[in-house]
């Protein structure tokens, strides 16, 4: 895993090392340099470094430096003559493979010949033993840290459903796929991104489904990020999709290990991101961002109807505060009487025209919203309140709002949070306002407009070379299957074809039902 | 390939620029918005009295509680509707909005003058939906009709509007009629023949017209649906009274629902609700002379026995579908003497039907027709099925 960049070799000594490597490191606290001699007659001096946290100090103690200073014998010559194990460089080369077979009781251990990889395994929680006159060390994974453990992931949550989410670790996120999915063909492949964080970035994706443009695509622009710091999903998402002015987002990310392991199974390709619990999903499709794991655990009627409902709910989020807006100021006449006499009953007094007064309460929302997830827990109660208060009862009663537009923006407002997924609902909560500017200057015709418009630029987009809009444009009569409605999973015999299009059959034959 | 690049460029342009073509529209607060619900029309000398019944949304907001009127009335006169209407911004803070007008009342004088200008002005007012009656104020000036103060509902006109929607349905004396039907029927091959719905003020018109009106249970006066107004050319020439209303609502096919009375075979009466009608004009045209056969077929369902008959018999309930048959009948082709005879005004649009079966024969009744449709011979024949008799059987008294 330690990149082997050919930069100058180890010096042989071993006072030579460790002062290099202090003074690379400035002294940092955290370096520790643990020296000794090996157990036997006439052994060499060595030592041991390692990043104070970073490693399990007890199996350090108990792997490392037992077994060494504890070596009655020098290790015996080995046998076995396996060809091309013999090193022509130096002397030492049998003698550092002779410890770690014979002597190291430990999992992953490697020769490290270079000073970068020196350095690297160091820093990245690898206990390295150096031993004096060999221009070969040892590291030794036995990294262990403060962790959060795997816990139920805060978003996307589910009724019925693993409980499991992903956590900081890359390893424990791999092993977590690895879990629902114990096939072969499962590939993850691994690098390291970001100058001054090397963080481990993997590429999963299903050999023989997932289609080989795509992760190719992926490996492309991975490669082509040359940056010092990857610190969240984010970085990698914005770094690599395919427009960036859209406020529709084309890289799907999840916390869920099981809508991970679906995605792959279609033919998904996954990039999971050491230090965060967000794993990103190429290529994302719209109405994938309408689909929860959940759909797939409840009935297929039941998942079906709910899907209906997001979608119902992305438009009301989206156009019921501009159709408002544009009926009472431009279209009064398309109301019925009743309604319409009510609504001007309301409005008496109201000293605000429509969209200032629907601006006024919709960004009084957005304020609300933003200072509910930043305060600390605590005050969280007192801005609910606050806001129930200001933006409910108050504001009509001075006579500031009309008691149907306090309707119109919670019902907006309630109606974003059902969509599954976060970051679609931003792209409507930005849409919204540039509809209600419309709306209150050109009516339902600025609405139809910009929503003609709105339509062209979601077909134009694409992610990874799959257009965005698929199954609906371009029409697959098969993937209808699971895009608005849920078909029951016997129904559903066929991945997707945009996503895999190479291996398609998922259920060879007919199941138990039908 | 240059040349169909060129077109596709042409499609969208000219798509593009069709976006721009989408007819007038006008911003328009809520609340600058003087909502007028009725609209009377009546005569003032030579010149058209305007009345509009706007809503007082300040009243309406449930919170406030005034004694203020729920609507308010203005008032002008004008040698045009137009004028009148927008002199009318002189006495009102706003602008009279009316899309959403429920009736439009027209006084006896008017109509009798002629409607003409009145459909014109309303029919090219962009402003104007087609969905709201139309009818006559008989015995008194559209003005008053406006001025009642009403129960149940507070604002007077959707108050009409709602008493003639619903009694429409369930009462086949009761029609109305709408502002493109109207057109309609005064376009169509009946020489400008057509009805209009009359409303009166029934009882005490003083006291209807004050607030006194809604502090009572029993309301002192009230606004009533009565009868039809003919028009013919275009102005009214008569009344139809209740039970020719019914005849013609029949004759149109429009019955949804209504009841209707039977004698017994031994005495008392029994009653009938129809449930459904259905009518078909018929034109014949025999050795050069036109005449009209009237179908008719009724369903209907026994509402109300009074009398001591046997409905369990098969041949007492033929015996009532034949007396009801008969009843039926001798209405419709009562009604139908009474317009050729009185009015010569071909409201049940014979002369459309005619010219849609024979239009040769139309071009030379066509000049004429009026007098030829006093002359017309009309058979009618009605068929009545009864469908049930309600959740009992017999009378549960036997009539003494």
């Amino acid at each position: 895993m330690l990149e082997q960049s050919s930069k100058s070799p180890l010096p042989l000594s071993l006072k030579e090392t460790t002062e290099w490597i202090k003074q690379l490191l400035g002294n940092s606290c955290d370096l520790v340099v643990r020296e000794f001699r090996l157990g036997y007659e006439g052994a060499p001096r060595a030592a041991l470094l390692y990043t104070d946290g970073l490693v399990d100090l007890e199996l350090v103690q108990l792997f490392i430096l037992k077994p060494l200073m504890e070596l009655d014998d020098p290790p015996r010559a080995s046998d076995s003559k396996e060809p091309g194990t013999s090193d022509p460089s130096g002397k030492e080369e049998p003698y550092i493979r002779q410890l770690i077979e014979q002597v190291l009781p430990t999992g992953g251990t490697c020769e490290i010949r270079e000073r970068d990889g020196y350095v690297n395994a160091v820093l990245t929680g690898y206990a390295v033993i150096s031993i004096d006159g060999c221009s070969t060390a040892i590291a030794v994974e036995l990294r262990g840290w403060e962790e959060r453990g795997v816990d139920e992931p805060s978003t996307q949550t589910v009724i019925r459903g693993p409980r499991e989410g992903f956590s900081e670790n890359i390893r424990i996120n791999t092993a977590l796929i690895r879990r629902f999915i114990k096939d072969p063909k499962l590939w993850i492949e691994s690098q390291t991104i970001g100058r001054s964080t090397q963080t481990a970035v993997s590429v999963a994706y299903m050999k023989g489904t997932a289609s080989e443009g795509v992760v190719d695509e992926v490996r492309r622009r991975l490669s082509e990020i040359d940056i010092d710091a990857i610190l969240e999903s984010s970085y990698i998402e914005e770094l690599i999709q395919d427009d960036f002015f859209t406020p529709f987002p084309t890289i799907f990310h999840t916390e869920r290990p099981d809508a991970v392991a679906a995605g792959l199974l279609e033919g998904r390709v996954a990039i999971l991101i050491d230090r965060t619990p967000f794993v990103l999903m190429v290529p994302a499709l719209f109405v994938q961002f309408f689909q929860s794991p959940e759909d797939y655990y409840q009935r297929s009627d039941i998942g079906s109807l709910i899907r209906i409902l997001r979608f119902l709910c992305f438009g009301i989020a989206m156009f019921v505060p501009s159709i408002y807006i544009a009926i009472t100021t431009f279209h009064q006449e398309m109301l019925p009487t009743s309604l319409f006499i009510s609504l001007a009953a309301q409005r008496e007094g109201v000293p605000f025209p429509a969209f200032i007064e629907a601006m006024l309460m919709e960004v009084t929302f957005e304020i609300l919203r933003e200072a509910g997830i930043r305060m600390p827990r605590s005050v969280g109660q007192a801005v609910s309140i606050v806001g129930t208060l200001v933006i409910g009862q108050a504001a009509v009663e001075a006579g500031i709002v009309s008691a149907a537009m306090v309707i119109v923006v919670s019902i907006t407002a309630i109606s974003s949070f059902v969509l599954p997924s976060f970051n679609i609902s931003i792209s409507v909560r930005m849409l919204r306002f540039l509809f209600m500017l419309l709306a209150a200057s050109f009516g339902i015709y600025g609405i139809i407009v910009a929503f003609i418009a709105l339509v062209l630029h979601l077909s134009r987009l694409s992610s990874f070379g799959v257009p965005y809009l698929t199954p609906f444009a371009p029409l697959y009569w098969s993937d209808q299957k699971d895009a608005i409605m849920r078909w029951p999973i016997w129904a559903m015999r066929k991945r997707p074809r945009m996503i895999a299009q190479s291996n398609r059959i998922r259920q060879r034959k007919r199941g138990p039902r039908g | 390939m240059r040349g169909s690049f060129g077109k596709v460029g042409l499609c969208v342009v000219l798509l593009t620029a069709l976006l721009g073509v989408t007819g007038c529209w006008n911003r328009r607060e809520l609340n600058t918005l003087a909502i007028a619900v009725g609209m009377g029309i009546d005569k003032h000398g030579k010149e058209y009295d305007v009345s509009i019944q706007v809503v007082n949304p300040q009243v309406m907001d449930k919170k406030s509680g005034t004694n203020r009127s729920e609507t308010i009335q203005f008032r002008e006169h004008k040698a045009t509707i137009f004028e009148a209407l927008r002199k009318m911004t002189t006495v009102s803070p706003r602008k009279i909005y009316l899309s959403h007008l429920r009736i439009l009342v027209l006084s006896e004088e008017v109509a009798r003058e002629g409607i003409n200008e009145v459909i014109d002005f309303i029919s090219r007012d962009h402003e104007a939906r087609t969905d709201f009656y139309i009818m006559v104020a008989r015995g008194s000036s559209a003005s008053e009709v406006l001025n009642v103060h009403t129960q149940l509902d507070n604002i007077p006109a959707i108050k009409v509007f709602d008493m003639l929607e619903g009694s429409e349905k369930a009462w086949a004396p009761t029609s109305t009629v709408k502002l493109d039907e109207l057109i309609d029927a005064l376009e169509n091959d009946s020489g400008q023949s057509g009805v209009l719905s009359g409303v009166a003020v029934a009882g005490n018109k003083k006291k209807a017209m004050t607030q006194e009106n809604i502090e009572r249970i029993r309301l002192p006066g009230v606004l009533k649906y009565s009868g039809l107004a003919v028009f013919k050319q275009g102005k009214a020439v008569g009344w139809l009274n209740e039970e020719q209303s019914a005849a013609f609502k029949f004759i149109m096919g429009k019955v949804k629902n209504t009841v209707s009375d039977v004698p017994c075979p031994g005495g008392g009466k029994l009653v009938l609700e129809i449930f459904d009608s259905k009518s078909a004009t018929i034109p014949k045209l025999r050795g050069g002379e036109l005449s009209i056969a009237l179908k008719q077929k009724l369903f209907a369902n026994v509402g109300e026995v009074s009398c001591g008959i046997d409905l369990l018999q098969e041949s007492t309930i033929a015996e009532i579908e034949k007396r009801m048959e008969q009843k039926h009948k001798r209405l419709l082709e009562e009604t139908i003497a009474f317009v050729q005879r009185k009015y010569g005004a071909d409201i049940f649009e014979f002369g459309e039907s005619i010219h849609r079966s024979y239009p040769r024969e139309w071009k030379k009744v066509k000049a004429n027709w009026s007098e030829t449709f006093r002359e017309l011979p009309v058979t009618v024949s009605s068929q009545v099925t009864i469908r049930r008799t309600g959740t009992i059987n017999n009378a549960t008294i036997s009539s003494s």
